[in-house]
Order: C-alpha cells, then sequence, then structure tokens
C-alpha cells in the first residue's frame, strides 16, 4: 500500500484566502484594538500577516500593537512591512515616522514627516485625521 | 464648529493613531464565513499534527498561528453569533 505523500512546505503554506475574507478578520483584529482588548488583537492579527503577508492594514494594526506593548523595535519593522507592500501610503510613513522619533532617530523621522507634508501640500492627501497627526507629529518632531 | 461641552470625545482625541487603521472589512460579515473559516481551522489542525515536529520551525510557526487566529475568531463567532 502507498503511504501518503509527505508534503513540501511550500504546498503547505499555499493555501490562499480571498481578499474579503482577509478584510474580514482584519475588521475583527481592528474591532478588538477599539475595545482595548491587545491581546485577542494581536491573535488575530498575526495570523493575518502570516497568511496575507501583503496587506498592509494588517502591519499598521501590528504596528499600532507594538507601540501599545512598547516595542519600538518590533513597531518599526511592522511599519516597514506596511511601506514595503503600500509605499505611497501616507498612513505607514507616518507610522513609521512616529515610531522613529519614538526611537530617537530624528533623521529618519524628519525624512518620512516630510514625505508626508508633501503629500499633503500636493493634495493627495486630505484626510482631515491624517493631518490633524502629521501636524502633532511634527510639532512633536520640531520640539526635539 | 463648537462641539457641545458634554458630547462624548472624539475617537481622534481618544486614540489618535487608533483612527488611522484603515477600515476594510465587516466583522458582520464574519458569520457567514463560519463553515469555511471552521473549515480551515480543521484542516490547519490536521496539518499540524501531520507534520509534527519534522517540518521547518517557520513553517510549524506560521501553522501555529494560523490555527491560533482561526480558533479566535470562530470562539468570537460562537459568542457573538450575529457578528456583535
Amino acid at each position: 500500500m502507498d503511504l501518503p505523500r509527505k508534503r513540501s512546505p511550500s504546498e503547505i503554506l499555499r493555501r490562499g484566502y480571498s481578499d474579503e475574507e482577509i478584510a474580514h478578520l482584519y475588521e475583527l483584529g481592528r474591532f478588538f484594538l477599539e475595545n482595548g482588548d491587545i491581546r485577542r488583537a494581536e491573535i488575530i492579527i498575526t495570523g493575518i500577516t502570516e497568511v496575507a503577508p501583503d496587506f498592509a492594514p494588517a502591519w499598521l494594526a501590528m504596528s499600532y500593537i507594538h507601540i501599545q506593548g512598547r516595542n519600538t523595535d518590533g513597531a518599526i519593522f511592522a511599519a516597514r512591512q506596511a511601506l514595503r507592500v503600500n509605499p505611497g501610503s501616507a498612513e505607514a510613513t507616518l507610522f513609521l515616522a512616529t515610531c522613529l522619533l519614538t526611537s530617537g532617530d530624528l533623521n529618519s523621522a524628519g525624512t518620512y514627516l516630510g514625505e508626508v507634508g508633501e503629500m499633503i501640500e500636493s493634495g493627495s492627501v486630505d484626510d482631515a485625521n491624517i493631518v490633524r497627526f502629521y501636524r502633532a507629529q511634527l510639532a512633536r518632531f520640531q520640539s526635539r | 464648529m463648537k462641539r457641545p461641552l458634554y458630547s462624548s470625545p472624539e475617537p481622534f482625541s481618544l486614540a489618535p493613531l487608533l483612527v488611522l487603521l484603515p477600515v476594510r472589512g465587516k466583522i458582520g460579515k464574519l458569520e457567514a464565513l463560519t463553515s469555511s473559516l471552521f473549515a480551515r481551522f480543521e484542516k490547519v489542525s490536521a496539518l499540524r499534527r501531520e507534520i509534527g515536529e519534522d517540518a521547518e520551525r517557520e513553517v510549524v510557526r506560521r501553522l501555529a498561528a494560523e490555527e491560533a487566529m482561526l480558533k479566535q475568531v470562530l470562539d468570537w463567532l460562537a459568542v457573538n453569533p450575529e457578528g456583535q
């Protein structure tokens, strides 16, 4: 009798979720974050970053989770992942600038803040929350 | 525009970073996915048992993260069958 064929690691991991499934799962993670349940949110968000590593919002949420846990290196890594997936994202750039400010890397933080400033000035970003958060981080940067 | 003195604070003033997280889906839609999520959970659990400790550490870690995520969602759905 033939033994079952042993699966390769890539075969094991290649089991796609639909974009819709990932979006709804992420929303549950965000729901937990909104309710302050970081532990449950982290379980959901970690799972999403494993099964859908190119889903940028999950990396942003992961960065937020690390910020809450005061893990600045982890937060920077996650924000960089979000920016890798979505290079033009103002949210990801702001997350990264915020984490870099916390880590004391003012030069890099200033560069990323400058990028967001240009996006706002050019009109490509007009979300009021992004603009407010950018101004707050700019003030933080200038006070250093 | 001025806000009424006793109105609840706006989300941005409570958690500005959280407000920056984009909204992408609807948790209310998860209930309709219960069967497929449960099937995935069973499949991942079986896979973890099948590969045991022989597989690469990375594969084991990924499967564990996926299994934990699915268990968390299914637990939440059991408590919140209507999606909230």
